[in-house]
């Protein structure tokens, strides 16, 4: 795959484009991690003001006394939606299930450890740790093989 | 409706269902059937414990375990019980085997879960490598 860069002065934004005779699983992935950029999710913070969160900056999702939760790499958003309405419109970024509360952002994910408990501790790469359930061990199992390269 | 609600009114039905109905003379001495049903009870009964002391316990892996291991005990000792099976009935032999079993099956996924890591913990590592080719 070749990878061309050209810096243009004139443009507003900058423009992907990409040439191909069929389409690749590692295209698609490109074009998903794009999508990634171009998606936002909506949430508020504390102070009640709105704004578009970029998927690919979110880090994981969970649900706290009722409240759906997005964490980025330093802030936390409140969201009105629900995490099984939140996970069907993730599911395509690399995002999964990790317990009946949480769903996490595996491109963001540095190291997993085993507790005594039989549950995991998902390390992310800003330092924070969240907790994977026994009984989704094998979705996010599956899930980091089925996900190829991180971008 | 909630999922727990809908399982708790479920078992108490059963429950009902089976203490009075299955539990009236129509069968005669014990049969197997009855025992079938008895055990069904009891270990709805348990179950619906369970549910409620986990709403309770929540956070704590040891008291979670404990209760797998008493509620499997209870049902093991009162299947001894009712059925008069020696063996079953022998709290101390009980005892020291349920224990053993939970021993086991606790080391046994405690490899899984160590194993698991491990290829995990490898294919993160494959996956945040600089893609070189």
């Amino acid at each position: 795959m070749k990878l061309l860069l050209h810096q243009c002065e004139d443009i507003d934004e900058p423009e992907v484009e990409i040439r191909f005779t069929t389409i690749t699983p590692e295209i698609q992935k490109v074009v998903q991690y794009i999508e990634g950029y171009r998606q936002y999710l909506r949430g508020e913070d504390r102070g009640g003001i709105q704004y578009k969160i970029r998927i690919n900056d979110i880090y994981y999702i969970e649900i706290v006394d009722k409240k759906t939760l997005i964490y980025t790499k330093d802030d936390a958003f409140q969201s009105d939606l629900k995490l099984y309405q939140l996970l069907d419109q993730l599911r395509t970024y690399n995002f999964v299930q990790i317990s009946k509360a949480r769903i996490l952002n595996i491109d963001t994910l540095t190291s997993v450890r085993y507790l005594i408990n039989s549950r995991m501790e998902a390390t992310l790469i800003n330092g924070d740790k969240v907790e994977v359930s026994r009984t989704y061990i094998p979705q996010l199992k599956q899930a980091l093989y089925d996900g190829g390269i991180s971008l | 409706m909630k999922k727990f609600t809908i399982r708790c009114l479920v078992s108490f039905a059963l429950v009902v269902i089976t203490i009075f109905f299955f539990r009236s003379e129509i069968y005669g001495d014990w049969s197997y059937l009855e025992l079938f049903f008895e055990v069904v009870a009891v270990v709805i009964i348990l179950q619906f414990i369970y549910l409620l002391m986990k709403k309770v316990i929540t956070k704590s892996f040891i008291l979670k375990l404990l209760t797998d291991y008493l509620i499997t005990l209870a049902l093991v000792l009162y299947i001894g019980y009712i059925r008069h099976w020696w063996i079953l009935s022998q709290w101390w032999t009980m005892l020291f085997i349920i224990t053993v079993i939970f021993i086991c099956a606790y080391f046994v996924d405690f490899i899984h879960i160590k194993r698991d890591t491990k290829s995990m913990n490898e294919q993160i590592q494959r996956r945040n490598k600089p893609y070189n080719n």
